[in-house]
């Protein structure tokens, strides 16, 4: 290679670096709460036994409450606020939201719980959830991939198709 | 074309092997499209290990033994062994380390994106370009002057035998006393074909790539340096034999969204098999051809193995590895620190002749 | 690695200790710094890149005319054309 072929082979790596240092830069906000991006940045959190413990304590509370449906929405959404890296209160949230018929949002808390822990597709598991999970995912796409044909979806529900395929890629199984 | 005869028909045989185990094995028990994978057996070993927390990857895959002994076994046998050391060690060991950085970014080394495709997962065509470029560039590199350094026999010739002897002993002993190394019961490391099954597909595929000199980014090398076909139509035949068994076993499903163990962000599918496919050609061969070049005696491959498995404990700790919501922002930086590195090694190792 | 000028017509490459893929490309380079007609010996001992050292030849044209193995080494002759 000549001295020319040299250089130009130089600015075409500073370039693909440029290039994929830019992917770093924040893109739009996410409309939704939970996004792919959000999923994939998602991290599980340890816990020292005293929060463990405070934790455990808020969780039962929450359980009971979901169950009497009473300021349900509200407790969760101290819960997330609280221990984002728990996939219990994801998973919680998404039970919640199942019952009060918010399936697209109730996805995508499962998706955020599968996320930080994949026991939720797990059969042997006691946290097994797959057969419900499995459902939500193929009526949730079903939907809006019917309303897509029919007249397009927001970047909302664009979020959400990305997020039902990520339970589908899961639910196939392979490798982590 | 001619029929090819003696080491090409060693080569297809290799190819053959590779497809149908990497298939069959997924059947009989291993992860989904992962029946061959070194990356994903690497971070398995470092879990076993307890070098990463993740028990859900923590498995000593007898197929990972397999390989390196069955190479090392036939290369003995045939006098083949001959311990060569001298490169530079610890940017081989960097390199490795990269090798699984880049690996787990995509979600399988270069094997696993064949037997992605033979799967129908068309998400791995981006990998593969990927990979394809990466051995160019490595290759415009190598010809530009860059010396790596040569190997010698070192002056003592055990040290080729250390890395699998480490691994005949490891295997052994997870067998004598159940509990030393750590099984995870959930997720990957509970997905696993029978070990008697595992290893001796291990171990006949380790042999017979010994024997072939089989490596994925060699067949690009070689096609893009020589022309020279004969390792390409080896992984022609890797891709044909796993879409055979794939398709009779009813596995094989064409699609982009929803395959195991993949995500579908193509830029980085494809950035990060570039990064790979840079680092094995300096580090002389794909991953799964390191395990048999240190089953060979080779000291350097040793290393570039040892870097493979802090790799695979690191992307677990820090969250380097893609999950199928797709990359880590941690992942998207560890990739370009690996290309950065690849081309400092670049950079700082030329030689003109 | 060896690059050196025999006599007039033949020249030496060494390549021992090299592995993949480097006597190839050595090997490559060499052949495009020699005159058609002239002769380069080739020494390395890395199996695999004999096949494909072979195959380059033959599609590029030149001609191996002679190949020995010494205790592991190899040391072909290659006529460029």
């Amino acid at each position: 290679m000549t001295k020319n072929a040299d250089r130009i082979a130089e600015i075409a790596i500073v370039a693909l670096l440029v290039f994929l240092g830019a992917q770093f830069l924040p893109s739009r906000t996410p409309t939704t709460e939970i996004s792919i991006n959000t999923l994939a940045g998602a991290r599980v959190k340890s816990m020292d036994p005293v929060e463990s413990a405070y934790f455990k304590k808020e969780l039962t509370q929450a359980r009971l409450v979901v169950d009497g449906d009473s300021d349900a929405a509200e407790i969760l959404e101290k819960l997330k606020k609280k221990y984002p890296g728990r996939h219990e209160v994801w998973a919680l949230s998404a039970r919640f939201l199942e019952t009060v018929g918010k399936n697209q949002e109730a996805l995508s808390h499962y998706a955020r719980a599968v996320r930080l822990n994949s026991d939720y597709l797990e059969k042997d598991s006691p946290i097994f959830l797959g057969h419900r999970i499995k459902s939500l995912t193929n009526n949730v796409l079903e939907d809006l991939i019917l309303k897509k044909r029919k007249s397009g979806l927001s970047p909302e529900e664009v979020e959400y198709v990305k997020i039902a395929y990520f339970l589908r890629r899961r639910l196939a199984g392979g490798c982590e | 074309m001619k029929w090819p005869k003696g080491d090409g028909l060693l080569i297809m045989a290799s190819g053959l092997a590779l497809g149908f185990f990497g298939a069959a094995l997924a059947y009989w028990g291993n992860p989904a499209n992962s029946g061959i994978c070194i990356s994903c057996f690497t971070e398995n070993l470092a879990g076993a290990l307890g070098l990463h927390p993740n028990t859900r990857m923590a498995y000593l895959r007898p197929e990972l033994v397999g390989f390196i002994a069955g190479a090392f076994l036939v290369a003995l046998a045939g006098k083949e062994f001959r311990p060569r050391a001298g490169r530079l060690p610890v940017q081989g060991f960097i390199l490795g380390v990269f090798l699984i950085v880049g690996s787990s970014v995509f979600m399988g080394c270069p094997i696993k994106i064949i037997l992605r495709l033979g799967a129908g997962d068309m998400t791995a065509l981006a990998g593969l370009g990927g990979l394809a470029a990466g051995v160019f560039i490595g290759i415009r590199f190598l010809r530009s002057g860059l010396d790596l350094g040569n190997e010698t026999a070192p002056s003592a010739p055990f040290q080729g035998a250390i890395v699998p002897l480490i691994f005949i002993a490891l295997f052994i002993l997870s067998l004598a006393i159940p509990g030393l190394l750590i099984r995870g019961e959930t997720g990957p490391a509970a997905h696993a074909a029978p070990v008697a099954i595992s290893l001796s597909a291990g171990l006949l595929i380790g042999a017979l790539a010994q024997r072939s000199r089989f490596c994925v980014t060699g067949s690009f090398s070689n096609l893009f340096l020589a022309r020279d076909m004969s390792l390409m139509r080896g992984l022609l035949i890797l891709l044909v034999s796993a879409t055979a068994v794939n398709i009779y076993l009813g596995i094989f499903r064409m699609g982009m969204l929803d395959q195991p163990g993949s995500h579908p962000d193509y830029l980085w599918n494809g950035t990060s098999m570039l990064l790979v496919g840079f680092a094995s050609v300096l580090a002389g061969g794909c991953p799964f051809r390191q395990l048999v070049l240190a089953g060979e005696g080779l000291v350097d491959a040793s290393v570039v193995i040892v870097g493979m498995v802090v790799g695979g404990s690191i992307v677990h700790l820090w969250q380097i590895t893609s999950t199928a919501a797709g990359p880590t922002p941690a992942g998207k930086v560890a990739v370009l620190l690996g290309l950065i590195y690849c081309f400092a090694v670049v950079r700082f190792n030329r030689r003109e002749s | 690695m060896k690059f050196e000028k025999i006599n007039e017509g033949n020249y030496l490459l060494d390549v021992k200790g090299y592995v993949c893929p480097h006597p190839q490309i050595y090997t490559k380079k060499a052949l495009e710094r020699i005159e058609p007609g002239d002769i380069l010996q080739v020494i390395f001992d890395n199996p695999s890149s004999g096949e494909s050292i072979s195959t380059m030849c033959e599609n590029f044209g030149d001609e191996i005319i002679e190949k020995k193995k010494e205790d592991g080494q190899f040391i072909w002759n290659i006529q460029k054309s």
